[in-house]
């Protein structure tokens, strides 16, 4: 909170030009960040709700995020990352909900899990090099 | 032997018996009399006291009496409903427990001496919450030592007969529960089963027992020397002369205490089925690790006859695809393991050295409860997972089939025997067998935590009871008890045992 305050005001004292930008980008001008920045700020809860408001597609969202994870590859957060399966499972979950079927509470939310839960899509190596091609 | 498909004499016999004495009516029927004051606690606690001092000589079974305290809050609950005070689902029901439980006030020893003056300062989970519910608890039933037989016979109460045939067994661990509910002496029972405790008596004696699913009753203040822990497998139940009394009393004990109550409130399903006709049973009569006697069989098979002639689906043989014999030894090495926190230094370290050399591999079932006294946690570990895979086998069977009917045991009730149970032999069919190798029976369903109410169903030629055991899925325990109800509904209640049945003046 702190943090974000003291970036505002860096901001507002330095960017003159603001005021003649639109109304969408001066307010991601006045928290720091750039529209898709500002995605991957969002808490869960909130992610999910605009989905659910039709505010943000799934789409988008992973879009945004995927971005993001390509950006910061440097963190090395991710061991397996496939940015079409991704976005094919984002467009389907636009559809579905489009077609006026009641989805789950985290409809469309792309998230990571760890390595170490089993998934059937995926490897599960639980960082380990014996199961380096574990496949459950 | 009779062959009758349908033993339908029973029916008219049991009513109009059970009618003719107070003592032999369901506790549901009691609680209403109670209720309605058509009858008194202290009338109804006197006519069981009178009943005690007439019968309990032959049978021993109630071997702890609280009866001056029993008498003193029976007449405060008549002052009460005198009032139109609401004194709880029990209304009043003199009843009794196995000596297992702690009492306040009274000796908690499990049949073994060295316990003989401990005396519980505090009630069990399940004896608070049945005298909340309103019952009279006036006395303890026998037990053999550490409830570890199949009779209940010990240095410090002595031996329990069978109302049936006093030479005979009413069972144990539970035998003095079944025992003084067959002979009219009390009006429910609870008792506690870790391999059949609860089923083998009520089958000998001929009433309804049932053994709860795994951890929905609090087993707090089942034990000798305060313990926090449970232990695995083990459970506590109802034993009554009716199938709803089970329900009545389950519906008081089941259930979390502390924490765990408000997070999780138990809500067990309803009975999948409520007619005979809609029930999928699998009748399972004899096995081949586990022979069953004849005339246990042949009340089975007749019982089948009934039910497909009701409309039930009845599959005989069908089973779980699990080999008997390497079920038996998992479950002798479970319950051992299970056990082994209560043994004394001396008796862990007889057991040592008598597993010693043992493996995994080459435990057998005479070793097998040795070995799992005193196995490594990693050796138990890896014997719980193997019970986990087996259970899978279960719940895909519960998909198939509402319910799985088998023997409680082996035989109908054995004459009394001073071997130990270990090296007890059993006369099944005509030949000797071990013992012990029935209690497969028992931890069939029991090892994976799974209900199973016994009722009875008929007698052998030489006219001792005969009950099924009816096992259900994880957490079905109502479908149990109801098929338990339609059973003695619709084919056979409780029958009290001759000799039993006069009326007692007051």
């Amino acid at each position: 909170m702190k943090a974000s305050r003291r970036r505002v005001l860096r901001f507002s004292a330095g960017v003159l030009a603001a005021p003649l930008l639109p109304a969408s980008a001066r307010a991601a001008i006045r928290l720091g960040r750039s529209p898709a920045d500002e995605l991957c700020a969002l808490s869960t809860t909130k992610a999910v709700q605009r989905m659910r408001s039709g505010q943000l597609s799934a789409e988008d969202y992973a879009a945004a995020l995927l971005q993001r994870a390509e950006e910061r590859e440097t963190l090395n957060a991710f061991l397996t990352l496939d940015r079409d399966q991704v976005l094919e499972a984002a467009r389907n979950a636009d559809k579905l909900r489009a077609s006026g079927r009641s989805p789950g509470a985290l409809h469309g939310l792309p998230m990571p899990v760890k390595d170490s839960v089993l998934t059937a899509e995926y490897l599960t190596t639980a960082g380990t090099k014996g199961f380096a091609a574990h496949a459950p | 032997m009779r062959d009758t498909p349908v033993e339908r004499s029973a029916k008219p016999m049991t009513a109009a018996s059970a009618q003719a004495d107070l003592a032999f009516r369901s506790a549901e029927e009691l609680v209403r009399m109670l209720r309605s004051r058509e009858i008194g606690c202290l009338e109804l606690l006197e006519h069981y006291l009178a009943r005690i001092e007439r019968y309990d000589p032959a049978i021993n079974a109630i071997v702890v009496r609280e009866f001056p305290q029993a008498r003193e809050r029976a007449a405060s609950l008549d002052g009460a409903l005198a009032h139109g005070e609401n004194i709880g689902s029990l209304c009043g029901l003199p009843m009794t427990i196995k000596e297992s439980f702690n009492l306040r006030g009274t000796p908690t020893t499990w049949g073994l001496p060295q316990f003989r003056n401990n005396v519980a300062t505090t009630n069990a989970a399940a004896v608070e919450r049945l005298v909340a519910a309103g019952a009279i608890i006036f006395g303890k039933t026998n037990v053999p030592p550490a409830l570890r037989d199949g009779q209940s016979s010990n240095e410090i109460y002595g031996r329990t007969n069978n109302p049936w045939d006093l030479g005979r067994s009413p069972g144990g661990s539970s035998g003095g529960s079944a025992a003084a509910l067959a002979a009219g002496l009390t009006g429910l029972e609870l008792g506690s089963d870790i391999g059949s405790s609860i089923r083998n008596p009520a089958h000998y004696c001929g009433v309804f027992g049932h053994k709860p699913t795994y951890g929905i009753c609090p087993q707090r203040g089942h034990t000798l020397v305060e313990t926090l822990q449970s232990v695995d497998i083990a459970v506590i139940g109802p034993l009554g002369r009716s199938a709803t009394d089970l329900e009545l009393a389950l519906s008081i004990i089941a259930g979390a205490e502390g924490p765990e109550a408000d997070a999780r409130p138990l809500s067990l399903p309803q009975a999948r089925r409520t007619e005979l006709k809609n029930f999928r049973v699998a009748l399972v009569v004899d096995d081949p690790f586990a022979e069953v006697d004849q005339a246990v069989q042949e009340r089975l098979h007749a019982l089948g006859e009934f039910l497909r002639h009701e409309g039930a689906e009845v599959a005989l043989g069908a089973r779980p695809n699990l080999d008997s014999e390497q079920l038996y030894i998992l479950y002798m090495t479970l319950i051992g393991a299970a056990a082994s926190a209560r043994l004394s230094d001396e008796q862990f370290a007889q057991l040592r050295e008598r597993a010693r050399g043992v493996t995994l591999a080459t435990r057998e079932t005479a070793i097998a409860e040795a070995f799992g006294a005193t196995l490594t946690h990693r050796d138990w570990l890896g014997l719980d997972e193997e019970r986990r895979r087996h259970g899978r086998e279960w719940r895909a069977f519960f998909e198939r089939f509402d319910l799985l009917l088998c023997p409680p045991l082996s035989t109908a009730a054995f004459p009394h025997s001073t071997v130990p149970p270990q090296q007890r032999k059993l006369l099944v069919n005509g030949h000797e067998v071990d013992f012990e190798n029935q209690l497969f029976w028992a931890g069939f369903g029991g090892m994976f935590y799974l209900p199973a109410s016994v009722a009875p169903i008929g007698f052998t030629p030489d006219g001792l009871p005969v009950g099924v055991q009816i096992i259900g899925p994880q957490f079905g325990d109502l479908t149990c008890l109801r098929f338990a109800r339609l059973l003695e509904e619709n084919y056979q209640a409780f029958v009290p045992p001759p000799g039993f049945a006069r009326r007692t003046k007051p």
